[in-house]
């Protein structure tokens, strides 16, 4: 059987994954698949990289922003005549966003390419990449069934998945959707490379400038984070399994495989120390966790101020920091139905931190470019 | 870098104080070019009044606190261990050799001679910014514990001259300066345990101001909950907490930090006082004790934080 996925996205941390990950997996050099990454950057990543040559991939300039996608009318119809499937990984992540300005492209771009998939006469599944964040402001065990809460959101990003999910809700019937809640990716559990700094990869990052005075949260709060590798490789399984009554899927680490908060700060010391040559005699000192109040009096006194320093790395931390206020578990049942051994194959954070790291201090968090 | 009492009764059983005459609000500051934050912003933070001396020196300052202190303790010259004098400004004499032997006015001279304390041992400390009186306090206490003698008397003050700028790092900074006997067999402020964290990579303040900023809470936490655990007293077992008089807003954070109840702070001369660089605590102290907001048994704690840098924290039973 012949697939044809398009996907939007490709050129962001997960698009990359789960093409390198069909490259390698031969299915891209069989011709059982091929792909059309949508892309308004020109297929390149976010790294700068261009997506990799391959007869099997197609590169069309697109924006999800815009009913079909932008897309040209002949680059259209021969997208709705031979997709098989849709992989939507496409989204604003910054958290700091205006709510309207996040919610155009994440609700209003998942909306465009429902709509374009309806219209698809071949079309088997689509697949919606989210956040185990749509849990917002909950805590506890999040089951993958669960959507609906009124606890409230941490920040835009949040909410604007959760709006989106509930599009998929309303889709139901019309197109076969699944939605894949990613946890939060730290980079590739083998080589340490990182696609992309987002938020521990900057608190990380205060910390070794010595600048990270406090962090809301409790030492023992569980910090999920996944590698690059298995998110693709979860996904590229899941997306080409025909959809069943399951449709929502955590693709997080079990709790045993993350770190506490309190066991992150210290390990990333550790590892500081390590790769920085001098940096144990600056004697740092690992931040406060403190509760929510504290931190907002902090944040609020360091604007105040206009300490331009300060005002610019801690209020990095700003929009995301108080997901820290708010433990939860990610039960992993339907992931683990669908991909048995799915949570012995994931790889415990402790194993590849210090890779990750090392990539971070020798790249300087993405300001110099990988491997130079 | 702790220090706890063998014997437990050193304390401070008299402290004096004297602020520089000329009080300055924020906006008399704001109008000299004396501030580089709005007013607003400083009130916002808990500053209203800055104290200002006439004199580029401390020295008159703390003649008179040490005047007021041996007028209320007379005490004898002989039952001295020491004079134990801390300014952490560097002394504004003369800068040029042009007439070499002024290099040698000492002012220090001086409070000896005026005070009539030729016959005891002195001992001056420097840089270690705000933490001068702690690590003074604990020297003089150190030096009283070999000797036969009952008590020691520390001299702190500070002075930034009568054009100085006035805002350290958000903080309103004022003129003063305090004198306190330490005797040996105190039956009131009896010290208990310190704590201090010292780091030195922090030495060029100007060039660490982010991170010294950053560090300050943390380290603050860490000092003292070290010395409180020194001291065998737990958070809740605290009466008050004598800050050094950076701003309200700090110290709202800190407690935050703490788990401690702001109002369980002295918080009230940070508006009228302002900070000055080595004699918050004394000033404090002398205002607590007369306003009769410390009874006998109440465990206080001492912090500061010193350019240089440090970050100390003291336990005393009052």
């Amino acid at each position: 059987m012949s697939v044809s996925v398009l996907m939007t996205g490709a050129s962001g941390t997960v698009g990359t994954a789960l093409i390198r990950h069909w490259l390698h997996s031969g299915d891209l050099d069989r011709g059982e698949l091929k792909v059309t990454a949508v892309t308004h950057e020109g297929g390149r990543t976010e790294s700068g990289r261009v997506l990799p040559r391959h007869d099997g991939i197609r590169v069309v300039r697109g924006e999800i922003t815009k009913p079909d996608l932008g897309l040209d009318p002949q680059a259209l119809a021969e997208l709705v005549g031979s997709t098989t499937h849709v992989c939507h990984l496409a989204a604003s992540t910054r958290f700091g966003a205006p709510l309207e300005e996040i919610r155009r492209v994440n609700v209003g771009g998942t909306r465009h390419v429902f709509e374009l998939a309806e219209r698809c006469p071949r079309l088997q599944h689509v697949a919606l990449a989210s956040t185990v964040f749509v849990s917002g402001r909950r805590t506890g065990r999040v089951y993958e069934n669960d959507l609906a809460h009124g606890a409230g959101f941490v920040n835009t990003y949040e909410r604007s998945k959760y709006e989106a999910e509930s599009l998929a809700h309303e889709f139901t019937g019309r197109v076969p959707v699944s939605v894949y809640r990613i946890s939060t990716i730290l980079g590739d559990s083998r080589s340490g490379s990182v696609q992309h700094y987002t938020a521990p990869h900057q608190a990380l990052r205060i910390m070794s400038l010595g600048l990270a005075s406090m962090l809301p949260g409790t030492p023992d709060y569980r910090v999920n984070l996944v590698p690059t590798e298995l998110v693709a490789a979860a996904i590229a399984r899941l997306i080409l399994r025909p959809p069943s009554e399951i449709r929502t899927f955590h693709l997080a680490a079990p709790d045993e495989k993350c770190f506490t908060l309190e066991e992150m700060i210290e390990t990333g010391y550790r590892q500081f120390d390590r790769l920085i040559p001098g940096w144990s005699r600056r004697r740092y000192p690992k931040p406060a966790i403190v509760s929510g109040e504290t931190f907002d009096r902090f944040m609020e006194s360091v604007e105040e101020t206009g300490n331009p320093l300060l005002g610019g790395v801690m209020g990095a931390l700003r929009h995301f920091a108080h997901q820290l206020l708010y433990p939860k578990e990610f039960d992993l049942t339907n992931t683990a139905v669908s991909i048995p051994g799915y949570e012995e194959r994931v790889p415990d954070v402790r194993g590849y931190f210090g890779r990750v790291l090392e990539t971070c201090v020798r790249t300087r968090w993405g300001s110099g470019v990988e491997g130079e | 870098m702790s220090r706890t009492p063998s014997h437990g009764s050193a304390g401070i059983p008299i402290s004096t104080y004297r602020l520089a005459d000329r009080r300055l609000s924020l906006d008399e500051l704001h109008r000299g070019g004396l501030l580089t934050s709005a007013p607003e912003m400083l009130r916002d933070f808990g500053f209203e009044w800055c104290h200002v001396h006439d004199q580029p020196n401390a020295t008159e300052l703390m003649l008179d606190a040490a005047r007021a202190l041996l007028h209320q303790a007379p005490v004898e010259r002989e039952d001295l261990a020491g004079l134990f004098v801390y300014s952490g400004l560097p002394s504004a004499g003369p800068t040029s050799a042009s007439d070499p032997i002024s290099l040698f006015r000492y002012d220090l001279g001086r409070i000896r001679h005026e005070l009539e304390l030729d016959e005891v041992p002195v001992y001056r400390l420097s840089e270690l910014g705000c933490c001068g009186l702690a690590a003074t306090f604990n020297l003089a206490e150190s030096v009283l514990r070999d000797s036969d003698r009952t008590c020691s008397i520390v001299l702190t003050g500070d002075c930034f001259g009568p054009d100085a700028r006035r805002e350290i790092m958000y903080n309103v900074m004022s003129d003063a300066a305090s004198a306190i006997l330490v005797h040996r067999s105190s039956d009131r402020n009896r010290f208990l345990a310190s704590h201090e964290i010292v780091q030195s990579y922090y030495w060029d303040s100007p060039a660490h101001s982010d991170e010294i900023l950053a560090s300050y809470f943390p380290l603050a936490q860490r000092v003292i909950e070290r010395a409180l655990a020194k001291a065998d007293t737990p958070m809740d077992r605290l009466r008050w907490i004598v800050p050094h008089n950076v701003s309200v807003r700090s110290w709202e954070i800190l407690c935050g930090v703490l788990g401690f109840d702001p109002d369980r702070v002295w918080l009230s001369n940070i508006a009228k006082v302002g900070h000055t660089v080595s004699s918050d605590h004394v000033i404090n102290l002398c205002d607590m004790q007369a306003e009769g907001a410390i009874e006998p048994g109440d465990r206080l704690l001492l912090f500061t934080f010193g350019f240089g840098a440090s970050w100390s924290a003291s336990v005393f039973e009052h």
